[in-house]
């Protein structure tokens, strides 16, 4: 099968059982690879029952563009049922694992059930095994991935992960993480530290010359884009300044969107004091990722995310305590955007008296020290280590509203308030409060005609206001859809939003090259793929009763006015947002897709166990 | 005696492997890096492609005890017929610029194509051809 490797490797823990299984063409034609498949197996597969159950899965798959040479084409998704938001569970990664799972000969990997005892997978080829993982268990990321690396590739778990904390994460290459949704614990549930991978298969593709052809111009467009050369030499710190221009910079919990000492923690400054090393995932022409030394600290990143959550979120402009922290969160195994914003969340509540713990805004000694006990559970950590919205509950007393969270994730690194589709994009993201499966850029920063080129001239110029509600359903609802694609065939996020280079177009022309798949030529037949993939991850949420009920915004976004700064006095109105959105989805008032969307989509029996079964909770 | 010869700046790789992944891609029409005959060494803090340089006394071919690496215009070439896989040349080379291939267990190396994918591609200019 070009472009794929042709199979499924389906592990049982429990039973200690390997299966090889045939990847189904039917399954491609419908959803193509990546998240798409993932989420109908997960659909299949996981029903109702707790995260930390043996049942739940772990799914780590890849897409047909993984390990290709098409530009960024190193990503791989795990995806499980999140102990964080009790519901769809799907974080992304780089590095060069993917590809290697498929250079071994399968495009998805299937954890299943629980070990006795703590495991690691080990593929070589067709040789698959089940191992102790005595020697690994309880190590950080970095020397678990040491002591097996050897010429293969490695995904582990660190401590947090082994500690259940419930944004956990799963981290290759070092410092690259599948970050969010904790599916670092569903892995530490089922005691599997680790998956060391080594291929020496090969992928082939369905047209050589075609799809060569389309490499080269992809690989001309993103090396001749002067953002993307931008991006390459300063990385994601870039979003620090551009933020602090537009007022959507989170400072203080969220509270403000401008923060006065960001100077020191902007791009240029990093890169002039601090700049070590360029890093690539596979197959990159951007090479966003950066090495900072800083003192004695060595570390890849943080990302602006981790500057943002563990710096502006807290007050702290200490760039060696933020490197440190950042490096801490990758070797303990934990998303930096929830830990970062977990422990503004609790600096918040010890400054209105709501926490027996001294704990100060901008305390940078204090943020790293909180790292640790989050992930080992130790002392305030242990409370800590269930999130914002579960520790909220347990402190009572009104902590609720501090806690910045959707569906009980933390909020990334927007402001609806100054950017109002990424309002939309917390509210009905499927993951909880992330901007990364429909984050639209236009009204962010301004593309003019990338707008008008994705979403209809009709539309400008109030689809590039940030400050307005009008038509940004639309823009979330076609970027949701194509991001959906984006996430199944793989590729990065970058070059597809920011900058924004590669569209549908793009995505269906390479695809029909590399697969031969005519159903992928089509671009309106991939917008339907699309779709089917949104609401099936939707639907697994209705099944677990999420509806318009989880669709909301903490009351600091709708009733608090931005207080300073360029968006000064706005608030965000999501009811309208929401039912634009939904009227667009073809979903009804509550938020759950109509029947005869389902239908449409091919999804009548998926609809009818979600309809069955979203009053259980 | 023309020499040409495709050398590391010495800084700047990001480890991404596009070079083995198009020399490899070159070969064959088939993905997988392992198979390119340039390798990028790496580890957290260091990414170093290694590739044959055409070096003026190649150890490979005076360790091979078949004879199946052979000087063509100053180019150390690898007679496949010939080699049975044992690994010497991989244990001589001072610059880790030739290996076995997995699958086929027969060393190769950079030969000097005439395409040169790896330094044409290369997205951060890191490779410099020299003639």
């Amino acid at each position: 099968m070009n472009g794929y490797a042709g199979k499924i490797l389906r592990i049982d823990l429990k039973k200690r059982k390997i299966k090889k299984e045939k990847l189904n063409k039917n399954m491609i034609r419908n959803y193509i690879g990546g998240v798409g498949i993932s989420a109908k197996i997960l659909y299949d597969e996981v029903g109702l029952i707790e995260p930390f159950s043996p049942d739940n899965k772990i799914i780590f798959g890849t897409g047909p563009l993984t390990g290709t040479f098409w530009p960024a084409a190193g990503r791989a998704v795990f995806c499980s049922l999140s102990p964080l938001t009790n519901c769809w569970g799907e974080a992304h990664i780089g590095g060069f694992i993917g590809p290697e799972l498929k250079y071994a000969g399968y495009d998805f990997l299937i954890l299943e059930s629980r070990a006795d005892k703590p495991v690691y997978i080990s593929i070589e080829d067709d040789d698959v095994k089940i191992l102790n993982a005595k020697e690994i268990w309880g190590k950080t990321t970095t020397e678990a991935t040491e002591i097996i690396k050897g010429d293969g590739e490695v995904v582990c778990i660190g401590p947090a992960g082994e500690n259940l904390v419930r944004y956990a994460c799963i981290i290759t290459n070092y410092s690259s993480a599948a970050g969010r949704c904790g599916i670092g614990a569903v892995m530490g549930s089922k005691k599997v530290k680790a998956i060391v991978v080594k291929g020496t298969k090969t992928i082939d593709a369905y047209d050589d010359k075609k799809f060569l052809e389309l490499m080269v111009e992809a690989h001309n467009r993103l090396l001749s884009n002067e953002q993307n050369l931008e991006l390459g030499k300063y990385g994601t710190p870039l979003l620090v300044g551009y933020k602090g221009e537009i007022g959507e910079l989170p400072t203080k919990n969220h509270k403000f969107g401008t923060f006065s000492k960001a100077y020191s923690l902007t791009a240029e400054e990093l890169r002039r004091k601090y700049f070590f090393k360029n890093k690539g995932c596979f197959s990159c022409r951007t090479g966003c990722k950066k090495i900072f030394k800083c003192g004695n600290i060595i570390s890849g990143g943080p990302e602006y995310e981790g500057i943002m959550a563990l710096g502006t979120n807290c007050l702290n402009s200490d760039f060696s305590s933020i490197l440190l922290g950042n490096k801490l969160c990758n070797e303990l195994g934990v998303d930096v955007i929830s830990i970062g914003c977990t422990i503004a969340f609790a600096m918040e509540c010890a400054e209105n008296n709501l926490l027996n713990f001294k704990l100060k805004w901008g305390d940078s000694d204090a943020i790293v020290e909180l790292i640790k006990k989050i992930a080992y559970r130790e002392g305030i950590g242990k409370l800590l280590a269930e999130g914002t919205m579960r520790a909220a509950k347990k402190i009572g007393k009104g902590a609720k509203k501090y806690a910045m969270e959707v569906k009980g994730m933390e909020i990334s690194g927007q402001d609806g308030r100054a950017h109002r589709s990424a309002a939309l994009t917390h509210a009905i993201s499927v993951r909880g409060a992330d901007h990364l499966r429909s984050l639209v850029t236009v009204d962010q920063l301004g593309y003019k005609s990338a707008a008008e080129k994705r979403f209809g001239k009709e539309f400008l110029p109030e689809i590039c206001d940030p400050h307005s509600e009008k038509y940004k359903a639309i823009a979330v609802a076609i970027s949701e859809e194509v991001y959906a694609i984006r996430d199944s065939i793989i590729t990065c996020w970058y070059t597809c939003a920011w900058p924004p280079i590669f569209w549908i177009e793009d995505f269906s022309r390479a695809l029909f090259a590399l697969t031969g798949m005519k159903e992928f030529c089509n671009e309106k037949n991939l917008i339907n793929i699309g779709r089917r993939i949104v609401n099936i991850r939707r639907l697994f949420n209705v099944r677990r009763g999420f509806m318009k009920n989880k669709d909301r915004l903490p009351k600091r976004f709708t009733h608090e006015p931005m207080p300073s700064g360029p968006s000064k006095g706005q608030v965000v109105d999501i009811n309208k947002m929401l039912s634009d959105y939904y009227k667009l989805r073809n979903w009804d008032e509550n938020g759950i897709p109509n029947k005869s969307e389902a239908i449409r989509l091919g999804l009548r029996k998926e609809w009818k166990s979600a309809m069955e079964n979203k009053n259980f909770w | 005696m023309l020499k040409c010869r495709i050398k590391y700046k010495g800084s700047d790789c990001t480890g991404c492997k596009l070079c083995s992944l198009l020399c490899a891609y070159n070969f064959y029409e088939k993905f997988n890096p392992r198979y390119g005959r340039i390798q990028v060494l790496k580890d957290e803090f260091e990414d170093v492609p290694h590739l044959c340089i055409q070096c003026d006394k190649p150890r490979c071919i005076d360790v091979c005890p078949r004879g199946a690496i052979v000087s063509e215009k100053g180019i150390a070439k690898v007679i496949e017929k010939k080699c049975v896989g044992c690994g010497s040349c991989v244990e001589a080379c001072p610059y880790k610029g030739i290996w076995l291939n997995p699958k086929k267990n027969k060393a190769f190396k950079c030969e000097f194509c005439d395409e040169i994918v790896c330094a044409k591609f290369c997205p951060s200019n890191a490779l410099v051809i020299e003639k």
